[in-house]
């Protein structure tokens, strides 16, 4: 099949770039898998999913310049760290609006983001920061497939962390509760579940999400202030398609969106690839707005 | 809880014979103050100009409860528009600016046909509109017939009223005096008609009102266009005053932003709130970038503390704080 | 003012008059004798400068301010404008952000501020408006970094550009390419080109393209693509599934070291990966963050007379007062500030049309760039404007043609 340039499509380039917006994929899932836990359950649209993100890869990128971590292992320290944003954003932010109509909550996350966005900027500059690693050049070469190791790392992590919350979320008894203050708030609060602690956990670890998405991408992607700001709408997109708070939907969106990115730019020229994302976006928002695999409408 | 005041405020629709004057007499001396303050010429044209285009947000979101975070998109639409007629017809921006207008209010009901119609709303219609904004950002950084990402520079004509191009700044503050003054008018007047109320009813509670046999899509239709058409306007002038458009300067999601802030911590849903907004957000603006000057991305990290501290503690935004401060002095009783 | 009785009637008018005498007096005073009625000579003289001092291209705008900083400090210490007293030249900063539309209040506030001229502003969109503003107040703008054509095709009499434009770049990028594929007695014919979507790239593939056709070359496949994307791997899979002899980039710096950094992932071979006027590949900081994944990679740039003992003194300079090597971007940065004050010293004046006709005149032979005398054709453009090839050799950028300014002598095809 001939692209529009008259160019020889080949099989080695088609498996590359499929295999390439997989990779990706799975970090838009992580990203994306965030953003839905904290709509499913506490149904906030969350603006400043981009900016965690970036906080993410600063504090990677601060860790293995300033004292020479590991960035993989940086990534403990990441997950702490937004952990408790996300809390205290959750508590001392939203919770005070909970009560608030929906365009509120929106214009608080999108206030957040503003504000992260240009404190970064205002502490740390708007230069780009690019990490040095010795396994940033490393690539596996199968056949004609180049296989760059930072990515599949950055996809196994995504994979793993992914793996790791939902399995937490549907096997532990936290989780029952976080999927029963989500469903039911009030049925839970009789319950005995302190359903504002599960929002805390909640925001945590949807803020965790994105910084270890961010915290895996940085060995291979410039670190800037308004770094999260290509990846936030990608996250709505993703969490759109999939459907707003399934887990398995955002996962599988990222997956999708990424592929169908890459995919897409084989055929259009580079700067509208993102119109493969943005058309699947409208069509889902318009005709399947509970997504693939939501449950729920929005 | 912070809706009752606003609509007991919406009743009060017509203005006292001295109301009127003051009013007047306060309009007409606006008109001196380019020639007064020539050095603020240019954030006064800011000002008014995304207070208009806020307005047309506010027709939208305040007034008909939908809040879009796609503006941009008629803001470029309509700087598109009146600059390709001009560059590639010869035809001059007076006229062009009606087929900004046009063009804006046509996309702006496609849009909101498809919205409307399946129910949209919410963060939902807010991407939507992002969502439209970011293809149409898209589609004309890669469109070569609109110059792609190298923009259209509008030839430089001098001082050449006819073709809309002031070597001064004035006849550009004058013009949008007179046009935010008018779009404050008609939503004034907006208020106390039909539409409005509807409007209002339905944002309050969409379904009580469909309930009720209002035609919800219809009136939601009217918002947009009326929205769409103002905020085009306004593209439309921002092309001749600059003389250059580009995607990103245009379509991009900071222009969103900026025109989404006005009415919001001006006051969504009230006349005056995107003037108000715009006159607190433009100089603050200034003043931040030329007080902190290591990067002057910091007026964004104000807009950013503003807009939570005005969700969390001002949801009215500064029109609601200045009436509780009146209803206060008035006696308080609510 | 409140009415003069009796012979205080007189007295208004006379006042009036013995004002407008005096203010005559004044005014032909300070037009034929400048030095004795306006007293001391200007102290400082005021120089603006428009850059993207913050956002995605903060990286480039701070290193053009450095080369700015730099050549007032050097002026300054040589004794500042001599036929102006010895003024010195004192800065001013603006910040773009990056974006067009900050550009018109920034140049409005450095006129109101005094500036005398304006230099800027990396970008070629925001350059576009900032110098059409300067037009409309008549203040002479000198471009420092900014390659479309258009900056000085519209009839402007206040724009000046030293850097060649879009047209001049690519000519003699192609230009060069060709001669040194013909030196090596091999041949390549077909052209893949991988570029940015902004003003930027956009400028200059209509020429690429053209001159490529001209000198024999065949453009198969042009691959835009946008700065701030992510992954850029599907848009150099498509240049290496083309599988052209040679393959040409255009970009910025950030997402040029990305480029070529998929390209090397993806095993992309080529006869040779050509830069033309991008952003990254003849930069100092390109091989510190590529190391060997730079080897062999040729950029057609502006680019400073490495030959020419000025130059030498100006990097020794830069790597003083900075740490860092000076890129070629700053070179633009750096020579157009010493246009301004060759100019100032011609004009013997900080009246801006006294600068502007000395701008006009400019016939500059002591500089730093690899090219004739710096002359502005009536379009304000440097009609002696040269790019040079430069080629990263042993972790080196060096010269490698035009030979009157190489360094080193160009490696092609490159070794497989």
């Amino acid at each position: 099949m001939p692209g529009n340039c008259g160019r020889p499509m080949t099989w080695s380039f088609a498996i590359q770039s499929l295999l390439n917006g997989l990779l990706i994929g799975g970090v838009y899932s992580l990203t994306a898998v965030g953003l839905t836990l904290i709509f499913g359950v506490m149904r906030i649209v969350n603006f400043a999913h981009g900016s965690l993100m970036m906080l993410g890869m600063y504090v990677t990128y601060w860790s293995v310049s300033l004292w020479g971590v590991n960035p993989y292992l940086s990534i403990f320290l990441v997950i702490l760290v937004l952990f408790a944003v996300g809390a205290g954003f959750q508590k001392f932010l939203i919770e005070p609006i909970m009560a608030a109509p929906e365009h509120n909550q929106l214009l608080l996350t999108l206030g957040v983001s503003l504000f992260l966005e240009n404190l970064a900027l205002y502490l740390w500059s708007p230069d780009y920061r690019v990490l040095k690693t010795w396994y940033t050049d490393v690539n596996f070469y199968i056949g004609g497939i180049s296989l760059s190791l930072v990515r599949l790392l950055a996809f196994l992590l995504a994979v793993i962390f992914a793996a790791a919350l939902y399995l937490l979320l549907s096997r532990t008894d936290l989780g029952r509760a976080v999927r029963a203050a989500s469903e039911e708030p009030e049925g839970a609060l009789l319950m005995g579940i302190n359903v504002r602690r599960i929002y805390l956990f909640a925001f945590g670890a949807g803020a965790a999400c994105a910084g270890v998405a961010g915290a895996a991408i940085t060995p291979f992607f410039p670190v800037y202030p308004y770094v999260g700001g290509l990846f936030v709408i990608n996250a709505f997109v993703v969490v759109v398609l999939g459907g707003m708070g399934s887990l398995v939907g955002a996962f599988a969106g990222g997956l999708i969106i990424g592929v169908a990115e890459s995919v897409g730019a084989m055929f259009l020229p580079g700067a509208m690839k993102s119109i493969i994302s943005f058309g699947i976006f409208v069509v889902i928002l318009l005709f399947r707005p509970m997504g693939l695999f939501g449950g729920r409408s929005g | 809880m912070a809706e009752k005041p606003r609509s007991e405020g919406r009743l009060r629709r017509s203005m006292s014979p001295r109301a009127w004057v003051l009013a007047i007499l306060v309009f007409a001396g606006l008109h001196a103050l380019p020639y007064l303050f020539p050095k603020i010429t240019h954030s006064l044209i800011m000002i008014l100009l995304f207070s208009l285009m806020g307005q047309g947000w506010n027709v939208l979101g305040g007034y008909a409860g939908q809040f879009s975070f796609g503006h941009s998109l008629f803001f470029g639409l309509g700087a598109y528009t009146s600059s390709l007629l001009f560059v590639k017809a010869g035809i001059t921006p007076w006229i062009g600016l009606f087929g900004a207008i046009g063009v804006s209010i046509s996309v702006g009901l496609f849009i909101g046909f498809l919205s409307f119609r399946y129910g949209l709303k919410g963060p939902f219609f807010a991407l939507i509109m992002l969502a439209f904004a970011e293809i149409c950002h898209m589609v004309s950084k890669g469109w070569e017939w609109v110059n792609g990402a190298r923009g259209i520079l509008i030839p430089l004509k001098g001082n050449a009223p006819i073709l809309f191009q002031f070597l001064d700044k004035e006849p550009f503050y004058l013009i949008l005096l007179w046009l935010t003054a008018a779009s404050i008018f008609v939503v004034w007047r907006l208020e106390g008609t039909r539409t409005g109320l509807y409007l209002m009813a339905l944002r309050e509670d969409h379904d009580a009102a469909e309930a009720l046999g209002v035609d919800t899509l219809c009136y939601q239709m009217k918002a947009m266009a009326l929205s769409a058409g103002m905020t085009g306007l306004g593209g439309g002038i921002y092309a001749q005053y600059l003389l250059y458009i580009d995607p990103d300067s245009t379509f991009g999601v900071i222009n969103s932003v900026e025109i989404m802030l006005r009415p919001i911590i001006g006051g969504p849903g009230t006349v005056l709130g995107p003037l108000l907004g715009s006159l607190v957000l433009t100089p603050l603006s200034e003043v931040t970038r030329l007080a902190l000057q290591a990067y002057s991305g910091a007026y964004l990290m104000f807009y950013g503390a503003i807009l939570v501290a005005v969700v969390m503690f001002l949801p009215d935004g500064l029109a609601g704080l200045v009436r509780r401060g009146l209803a206060l002095r008035k006696g308080g009783e609510r | 003012m409140s009415k003069e009785s009796g012979n205080g009637g007189a007295t208004r008018r006379d006042f009036l008059k013995a004002t407008a005498a005096a203010g005559a007096v004044a005014t032909v005073g300070s037009l034929g004798f400048p030095n004795v009625l306006r007293g001391a000579e200007p102290k400082e003289i005021l120089i603006g400068h428009l850059h993207p001092l913050s956002g995605s291209l903060a990286f480039d705008g701070q290193e053009l301010k450095n080369g700015l900083v730099l050549a007032v400090q050097e002026i300054n210490a040589a004794g500042g404008i001599k036929s102006l007293g010895g003024a010195k030249l004192k800065l001013l900063d603006a910040d773009t952000e990056g974006k067009p539309e900050k550009a018109i209040s920034e140049v409005e506030r450095l006129f109101n501020a005094g500036a005398v001229a304006v230099l800027g502003c990396y970008q070629s969109a925001v350059t576009l408006v900032a110098t059409q503003v300067a037009e409309k107040f008549k203040l002479p703008f000198v471009v420092s970094v900014a390659v479309a054509d258009e900056v000085t095709a519209r009839g402007f009499k206040y724009t000046f550009r030293v850097q060649p434009n879009a047209e001049q770049m690519a000519s003699q990028t192609v230009k060069y390419l060709a001669e040194i594929i013909q030196a090596s007695g091999q041949s390549a014919k077909t052209i893949a080109y991988l570029h940015d979507n902004t003003a930027f790239g956009q400028s200059l593939v209509g020429h690429v393209e053209k001159f490529s056709s001209q000198a024999g070359f065949q453009v198969i496949l042009k691959v835009p693509y946008s700065p701030a994307a992510p992954d850029v791997s599907t848009e150099v899979g498509k240049v290496k599934a083309a599988g052209a002899d040679l393959v040409m980039a255009t970009g910025y710096f950030g997402d040029g070291v990305r480029v070529l950094k998929t390209m090397r992932d993806l095993k992309l071979t080529a006869k040779a990966i050509v830069g033309c006027g991008n952003g990254a590949f003849s930069h100092p900081k390109f091989v510190q963050e590529l190391g060997k994944l730079t080897e062999y990679v040729m950029d057609g740039n502006y680019r400073a007379n490495p030959k020419s003992e000025l130059t030498k003194k100006a990097f020794a300079n830069y790597k003083k007062a900075f740490g860092t090597e000076m890129g070629s971007s700053t070179v633009f940065s750096y020579q157009p500030m010493y246009v301004l004050a060759d100019a100032l010293e011609r004009a013997k004046s900080t009246d801006r049309e006294a600068l502007r006709e000395a701008l006009a005149k400019t016939e500059l032979k002591e500089h730093i760039l690899p090219q004739g005398p710096i002359v502005f054709g009536p379009d304000g453009q440097n009609k002696n404007a040269a790019a040079a090839m430069m080629q990263v050799l042993e972790g080196q950028i060096k010269v490698v043609w035009p030979s009157a300014y190489a360094e080193a002598k160009p490696v092609f095809p490159v070794p497989a």
